[in-house]
């Protein structure tokens, strides 16, 4: 059995069975699958079995011509599906079987125009905002005794949030729908509330750094953690929902981001350098009570190191 | 020409540096000028006054003119004076730091010093010093504050202070949260720490470099964080700026911030250890 669909920007609008060949098609009324459409000829095509019992798309228009991808064929050969273009509407042609129900995969769900989602939007916009009270909440400033206005503040930032929220997830959906993607607005959420949870998560890990790493390495930790999500958020959002999978794609789309973000990096500490700021870390990760800190060094271990940094402070003046 | 009058009340304890205390009015352009006693005899110049009052004012003795006087006369060359420039920062530095390590040497705890919850044994007579405690009501913590100068330490144009040091020792105390007081202590630290920014090209300084670390001295473990500054013109000479923070107790804590200017990297690093360790705890 042959299923003949007319497709519009790759959704089907239109589908007919045919148990039998020829099947003419054109915009004669004596065609048996009719395409109403000026750059259609009145018999376009002709699907048809060979000798050998093969089925064959056929050009019979002389005008517009009959293209499968984007050659101009006067034949094709059918096999699985096959999309073809007469004048200027798209068709997909199809040997369908009534044999047996075949079982879906994930990879059929892609395509497909309405999705179930685990959750509605609002959902993820609770999610990713939850994440953020907790990213807040876990940083030591905020329990500060100098932070006085600790409540309102965090309201405050959650309704701010909320609304960049919004903003941020429209443009990246508004773009994302611009290079062709089926997204949603569900979808672009969704990873926000994924990555958001991440942060906090992050920060959890170089909590722990802290006290199982040396001081650099845990220091190198804090410092990267926060830009490679940053870059395998961008990364998975340039490829919500294209299809096919590709990880090469993706795989590129993260060497850009991280380019640009090391780019971003060197010119800002670059600056810093023009403008006489040291360039440490002044941020003194302060111990949770009741746990021990990591091996600390004598001073005049410390004073070798005063003594490097006065060496390199020398050096650039030669 | 005319002459004033007034006493002279002896030699300043402070500093390192020796000055004749006088009490008498001095302005600006009688810097220079000599100081006769009742027997018409030169006893030393008339150098500075006290700040925002000119009754309090300091000469220095004739002593350091009879040394000046016995040196060769100075070319006036650029290379003769920066070599005198050298010489005046390192005979500087040379006195300052024998007079505070001596000094620092031989301090003995009692009476110590009570600095909130932290103790210090008393400083060398050099330094001048002054305290201060405020208490925060609302947020549960109390603040005491210990700072000392170095006085009179001399100062060349453009280069800034030499052979000067600050000291500063703060105590906090949390009567609440521990998690979120340490929170807002590295902030804190890091405006102690700040080196002022200065314009690339300095003619006279070079870039600040720093480094920083866990580090122990004696029982206490501080958190170390250093900025040096090279001077361009006087090789081995730096502004060198250190603080610590004591990190063994979960709700106090203690900084303390040194500032050297004008010292050798050997000078600055032994009196940092000698003044740190003169810090500690008090009892709980």
């Amino acid at each position: 059995m042959l299923a003949l669909r007319v497709l519009r920007e790759d959704v089907t609008v239109r589908e007919q069975l045919f148990k039998s060949t020829p099947i003419r098609i054109g915009r004669s009324e004596g065609c048996d699958f009719i395409l109403i459409d000026p750059s259609v000829s009145r018999y376009h095509a002709t699907i048809e079995r060979d000798p050998s019992g093969a089925l064959l798309l056929v050009d019979s228009s002389g005008t517009n011509g009959l293209y499968a991808g984007t050659k101009r064929v006067a034949s094709e050969t059918l096999s699985g599906r096959l999309r073809a273009r007469l004048g200027l509407v798209e068709i997909e042609i199809e040997e369908v079987s009534t044999a047996a129900t075949q079982p879906i995969t994930f990879e059929d769900l892609q395509g497909l125009d309405h999705r179930r989602m685990p959750l509605s939007w609002v959902g993820y916009i609770v999610i990713a905002l939850a994440a953020l009270v907790v990213e807040t909440m876990l940083a030591p400033e905020f329990w500060s005794p100098w932070n006085s206005q600790r409540l309102v503040g965090l309201v405050w930032q959650t309704a701010s949030a909320l609304v960049a929220l919004l903003f941020f997830a429209s443009i990246m959906l508004g773009v994302l729908k611009a290079a062709g993607r089926k997204v949603r607005m569900t979808d672009v959420l969704k990873l926000f509330a994924i990555f958001a949870w991440l942060r906090p998560l992050a920060m959890g890990v170089s909590f722990l750094g802290y006290y199982l790493l040396s001081e650099g390495m845990a220091s190198l930790l804090r410092s990267w953690s926060a830009p490679l999500l940053t870059v395998a958020f961008l990364a998975q959002l340039a490829t919500l929902r294209r299809s096919p999978p590709n990880r090469t794609f993706r795989g590129l789309w993260a060497m850009a981001i991280l380019l640009v973000l090391t780019g971003v990096q060197l010119t800002r500490s670059y600056a810093a350098h023009r403008m006489g700021q040291p360039e440490v870390d002044h941020t003194m990760q302060a111990p949770l009570p009741g746990l021990k800190t990591g091996p600390a060094v004598s001073f005049e271990d410390y004073g070798v190191a005063v003594e490097a940094a006065g060496k390199r402070s020398q050096d650039q003046v030669k | 020409m005319s002459l004033i009058e007034g006493n002279a009340n002896g030699f300043a304890t402070k500093g390192v540096v020796p000055r004749l205390l006088l009490s008498m009015p001095l302005n600006s352009g009688m810097s220079g000028g000599p100081i006769l006693n009742a027997r018409d005899q030169v006893v030393g110049t008339n150098v500075s006054v006290q700040w925002l009052s000119n009754s309090l004012s300091f000469g220095v003795p004739a002593q350091a003119l009879r040394d000046l006087l016995a040196r060769p006369p100075l070319e006036v060359t650029k290379p003769a004076l920066q070599l005198e420039m050298n010489r005046q920062i390192d005979a500087f530095e040379k006195k300052t730091f024998e007079a505070l390590a001596r000094a620092l040497q031989t301090g003995s705890l009692e009476p110590a010093l009570v600095i909130g919850g932290a103790r210090s044994k008393p400083l060398p007579e050099a330094f001048a010093c002054w305290d201060n405690r405020q208490e925060f009501e609302r947020e549960g913590v109390v603040k005491s504050q210990y700072g000392c100068d170095l006085q009179f330490t001399p100062a060349i144009e453009d280069v800034g202070p030499i052979a000067s040091v600050q000291l500063q020792i703060e105590h906090f105390a949390s009567a609440r949260s521990s998690y979120g007081f340490y929170g807002y202590l590295p902030f804190h630290a890091a405006s102690h720490q700040e080196v002022p920014p200065r314009a690339a090209g300095d003619p006279h300084l070079g870039p600040p470099e720093c480094t920083s670390n866990k580090v122990r001295v004696g029982e206490e473990v501080w958190k170390m964080s250093t900025c040096a500054v090279a001077f361009k013109a006087s090789p081995g000479f730096f502004d060198i700026d250190l603080v610590a923070t004591s990190l063994s107790r979960p709700k106090e804590s203690m900084f303390v911030s040194m500032s050297f200017k004008g010292f050798r990297m050997k000078s600055a690093l032994d009196l940092s250890k000698a003044l740190i360790q003169n810090v500690s705890w008090g009892e709980k």
